[in-house]
């Protein structure tokens, strides 16, 4: 048996990376360390319903984080969904590790190059459509948005979606109509609203996104703004967590239902549907809320409320958080799918969220999977629909 | 800097000294292009009778010399050599120079192609005079000046430029800008051979490769049926309707990631920019960076299955309804009509 | 070592600039300042040049003061070095004179091997500047090239051309200028830590139109042969929106038609 004497004892055989490591460590306050490789966190990732015996290994990606092999190829096929974080059990916050090693990348410029156009989008429009700052009030065209002032009940915050997208700004219109049957008196920021950056967090930019954080809370705090109400779920829990503003932030769906609840709002329009309602990943397992939109659903006459099989904490994620709205990704492949393929099962052709990713992607999917009945509405629709 | 290339400070003559309007003749493969015509029936427009003449570089280009005297050149200088084949900025620049050194032309009209605009940026700053390119629009001032409109901004201002005193000067124009007229059959035009002003060596460019483009990009096409998402990628109705209008298939920046039509057809922002007669919009929803290449069309029909969509706020006639219903029914009528 | 030059130019976003109606001159005041898009693809072009030959790439822009915090996003990409030409007897130039100024400023920093330029500017769009440098400084030039290469045995630069009906490739002795495709490569984003280190510096330098030697016959008003005498804005047509009613897909078609036949669209 030939033997290699090993001259230099000191050498080492396997370089460890110490720094990605102690950031790992810093990120997740010592949890990364409790994992113990049980792999339900890679059972229980929707790729692996996608695609049996996924190249996506979330077990795999700590063990190599763990000893400190630098591998990073496939973080990116995280939608930082959060169903692997609601199963583990140690509780190891294994979204935040992954957009960590996300962010490793782009320290060292390894990260994808797809994302360099959304960058520059978000850098040079403020929004990642490359869509002129100054249309952000476009869709409006009556002029039925006036910009904020403190004798206005609250600030909308809009977003990206709700300012350019073409289906979600018929969600925005929905709102709208919904807020003047209401009587509410709010405004907004128009041309001066810009990507809160959720984008690039999600994308694992962190530095670009404490970048874009600065100038909106300087936006903020120049228009002392007492409440902000966001519509997408992403700018909520980016707003709500990551932001430290004094103004207080709430999700449209907390006014709507104080809107039902005061009387201000009056429900007197039979919607006869049945429906099922999809926690969507970034209000439900992110923000716990659950109860909410289904008591607001819950006013509206006529509708019958059923749950899907994977329901609550345990909803089937869209496929579009992460950034993963901003790749490619193979029809065949999409995480939406496998809702629609779902609400087939139990017979509801009518998908309720709210979340402007999920109404796109469950849209996308049920062209592709040619369900031509089936239908996604958001909340904020349904209940415009039921409002006098 | 090279000392030698500090030219002359003022103009290289004055306008009292120049004569006459020029055309650049530009060529590809063994034809005229459509801007010079153009520009040759402007040219004759604008000038009011006055003779015009014409400067053509090439090889063995004397057939192109005759059909711009039919089209209505008095006169046309004509360099021969077979080091003009193909354009190369070195030689056809140093040409132009040869020409305007001995004829003093007041004004040179360039078509703004391509190769147009790469000699007329150089020649520009060779003659130390000025170039107003890309223009739209070309009218005679009350001071009996040339006045080129410019477009700039996204095409959404322009500006009136003149030279008032340094000639020749140079004027850009955009392809299609202008209609060519038809030949006028004159036959007393004269055709000047002009020796070649360079040599070989001063050739820097080096065609490596070349390859022709067998596809017609859409700009050009008259009618066009332009694919959009809501297609869904089922081309076929779109190619049948275009067939039977005699026009083209179209698409957006959506058609073209789904791999549904090709770059040559792609309309918008980052694509081609188009003027047909008629367009026709099929499941198209009409953001900016589209209609930018579209909303030049005489007619514009819209087809799509959402009421809000914001095409319809661009289109002629709005249709809201299913296109897979619309665009075959539309395909049956006109077939009818024709043969009927 | 190669020594590329990229200039780049500030300008305003065209969807807001208007013409002021009394003064009919530009109202850009209130517009967003951005880099040329179409001179993204140029900082790109020129860093990867730089990745797989290695070269020092030196980012040029002419304009106001307030330019330079664009200059330090081309250096946050790459760049090594970032240079503002700003004066304002430079101010009131056609393409003649800006060229002139640019190349003199090119002449001034000196030993560049390749300049690059982008196809034209979303303000002027003349597209000529890249041509007018090359001739003032009696380089060789390429324009609307999509793809750069070196071939560092004979000096020489390989371009691809991309024409409206034809595809070249090219060969030109270095020092050459080549004028890029917009959107030929899409831009890498910026380096936040440098992009940190060059916030706190004074890292581009400043050059006055003495700086770098300029004829003053040359520049600004006085060495512009065109002029510009009147402004209009310009709208696009006025579209009819007339919607098309029926109760059937054939109806709805007959309708068309009936439009189409009475515009005398579809004649032959």
């Amino acid at each position: 048996m030939a033997t290699e004497t090993v001259k230099d004892t000191k050498k080492q055989v396997i370089e460890l990376n110490d720094e990605l490591w102690n950031e790992l460590i810093e990120a997740s306050d010592g949890a990364v360390a409790m994992c113990y490789q049980c792999g339900t966190c890679s059972a229980i990732c929707p790729w692996e319903f996608i695609k049996l015996d996924s190249s996506y290994n979330i077990r795999k990606i700590i063990r190599n984080a763990q000893c400190d092999i630098y591998d990073n190829q496939e973080v990116w096929q995280c939608t930082t969904c959060g169903q692997c974080e609601v199963s583990c059990p140690h509780g190891v916050p294994i979204v935040k590790i992954i957009q960590t090693l996300k962010n490793y990348a782009f320290k060292n410029r390894e990260a994808p190059e797809e994302f360099n156009s959304v960058f520059w989008a978000l850098f040079w429009d403020g929004n990642p459509y490359k869509l002129p700052p100054s249309n952000r009030g476009a869709w409006t065209k009556n002029g039925a948005l006036s910009e904020y002032n403190d004798k206005n009940e609250f600030l909308v915050y809009f977003g990206n979606e709700y300012s350019f997208e073409q289906r979600s700004i018929k969600t925005a219109r929905a709102l709208l109509s919904l807020f003047k049957k209401a009587g509410v008196s709010f405004g907004a920021l128009g041309e001066k609203e810009a990507c809160l950056g959720s984008v690039a967090k999600e994308i694992g930019h962190a530095a670009y996104f404490d970048e874009i954080k600065d100038e909106r809370t300087k936006t903020f705090e120049e228009l002392s703004v007492e409440t902000i109400v966001t519509i997408s779920p992403h700018d909520y829990d980016i707003i709500k967590n990551d932001y430290e503003i004094s103004a207080k932030v709430k999700h449209v769906l907390e006014v709507i239902k104080d809107l039902i609840d005061s009387g201000r709002l009056k429900l007197s329009r039979e919607v006869n549907r049945t429906v099922a309602y999809h926690d969507p990943c970034y209000l439900g397992r992110r923000n716990d809320i659950y109860d909410l939109p289904r008591d607001i659903l819950k006013a509206v006459p006529g509708i019958n409320l059923v749950e899907f099989p994977n329901t609550r904490d345990n909803a089937l994620c869209c496929g579009g958080g992460g950034g993963r709205m901003w790749l490619e990704t193979p029809p065949e492949e999409r995480f939406s799918n496998q809702r629609l393929k779902e609400a087939a099962d139990i017979e509801v052709n009518s998908i309720i969220t709210s979340c402007p990713y999920c109404v796109i992607n469950f849209e996308d999917s049920a062209k592709y999977l040619k369900m031509k009945d089936c239908q996604v509405l958001e909340v904020i629709e349904l209940v415009n629909m039921a409002a006098e | 800097m090279p000392k030698n290339k500090l030219h002359r400070l003022k103009a290289k003559y004055t306008p009292a000294e120049a004569k006459g309007m020029f055309v650049y003749l530009e060529h590809s493969e063994g034809k005229l292009a459509d801007v010079s015509l153009e520009l040759i029936s402007k040219a004759k427009e604008i000038t009011n009778g006055e003779s015009i003449y014409g400067m053509l570089f090439g090889h063995k280009v004397n057939n192109l010399a005759e059909e711009s005297i039919r089209s209505g050149l008095d006169e046309v200088y004509v360099i021969d050599d077979k080091h003009l084949l193909n354009y190369t900025p070195e030689a056809f620049t140093r040409c132009a120079e040869a020409i305007v050194e001995k004829y003093k032309p007041d004004t040179i009209l360039i078509g703004a192609t391509q190769n147009g605009c790469d000699m007329a940026g150089r020649l520009a700053v060779r003659l130390q005079t000025g170039l107003t390119a890309h223009i739209t629009g070309l009218e005679v001032d009350e001071d009996g000046e040339l006045v080129g409109w410019v477009p700039g901004f996204g095409g959404g201002i322009a500006a009136a430029c003149k030279c008032p005193r340094h000639r020749p000067q140079l004027i850009s124009v955009r392809p299609g800008v202008f209609l060519a007229g038809k030949e006028v059959k004159q036959s007393d035009g004269k055709i000047h051979n002009e020796p070649v002003p360079f040599s070989a060596t001063d050739i820097k460019t080096e065609i490596v490769e070349r390859k022709v483009l067998a596809i017609d990009n859409i700009s050009k096409a008259d009618r066009i049926v332009v694919v959009g998402r809501g297609t869904d990628g089922d081309l076929g109705i779109a190619e049948e309707l275009a067939e039977i209008i005699g026009g083209k298939v179209g698409g957006t920046r959506v058609a073209l990631d789904e791999g549904w039509i090709g770059r040559e057809q792609m309309i918008g922002q980052t694509g081609y920019s188009t003027k047909p007669n008629l367009a026709v919009l099929c499941g198209i929803s009409g953001a900016t960076q589209f209609t930018i290449g579209i909303d030049k069309a005489d007619l514009i029909l819209a087809i799509n299955n959402d009421e809000e969509a914001p095409i319809f706020e661009q289109a002629d006639l709005c249709v809201v309804d299913d296109l897979f219903d619309i665009v075959p029914a539309l395909t049956k009528i006109v077939k009818n009509q024709i043969s009927g | 070592m190669l020594n590329i030059l990229v200039t780049v130019k500030v300008v305003p976003k065209p969807e807001e600039v208007k013409i002021d109606q009394e003064t009919k001159t530009l109202d850009r005041g209130s517009a967003r300042s951005e880099i040329n898009p179409a001179d993204m693809a140029v900082i790109e072009t020129a860093l990867k040049l730089k990745d797989k030959y290695g070269a020092n790439v030196t980012v040029l822009s002419m304009g106001p003061p307030f330019a330079d915090i664009f200059l330090k996003i081309a250096m946050a990409m790459g760049c090594d070095k970032g240079v503002l030409l700003t004066d304002r007897v430079l101010a009131g130039a056609d393409t003649l004179a800006t060229s002139y100024a640019l190349a003199k400023a090119i002449d001034a920093i000196g030993d560049q091997d390749l300049v690059i330029c982008g196809e034209e500017s979303s303000d002027g769009a003349t597209g000529q500047v890249p041509q007018g440098i090359a001739e003032w400084l009696d380089f060789s030039h390429v324009t609307y090239a999509t793809a750069l290469d070196l071939d560092e045995k004979n000096n020489k630069l390989e371009a691809v051309r991309s024409l409206s009906n034809v595809t070249e490739k090219v060969r030109v002795p270095l020092p050459a200028v080549a004028a890029i495709i917009t959107g030929a490569h899409e831009p890498r984003f910026m380096d936040f830590e440098r992009r940190q280190e060059l916030e706190n510096g004074n890292s581009v330098k400043m050059l006055s139109a003495a700086d770098i030697k300029v004829d003053s016959k040359r520049i600004g008003n006085a060495g512009s042969p065109t002029i510009v005498t009147g402004l209009k804005q310009l709208k696009t047509p006025e579209r009819k929106n007339i919607r098309i009613e029926g109760k059937t897909a054939a109806e709805k078609a007959e309708r068309i038609w009936e439009y189409l036949e009475k515009e005398g669209i579809l004649k032959n």
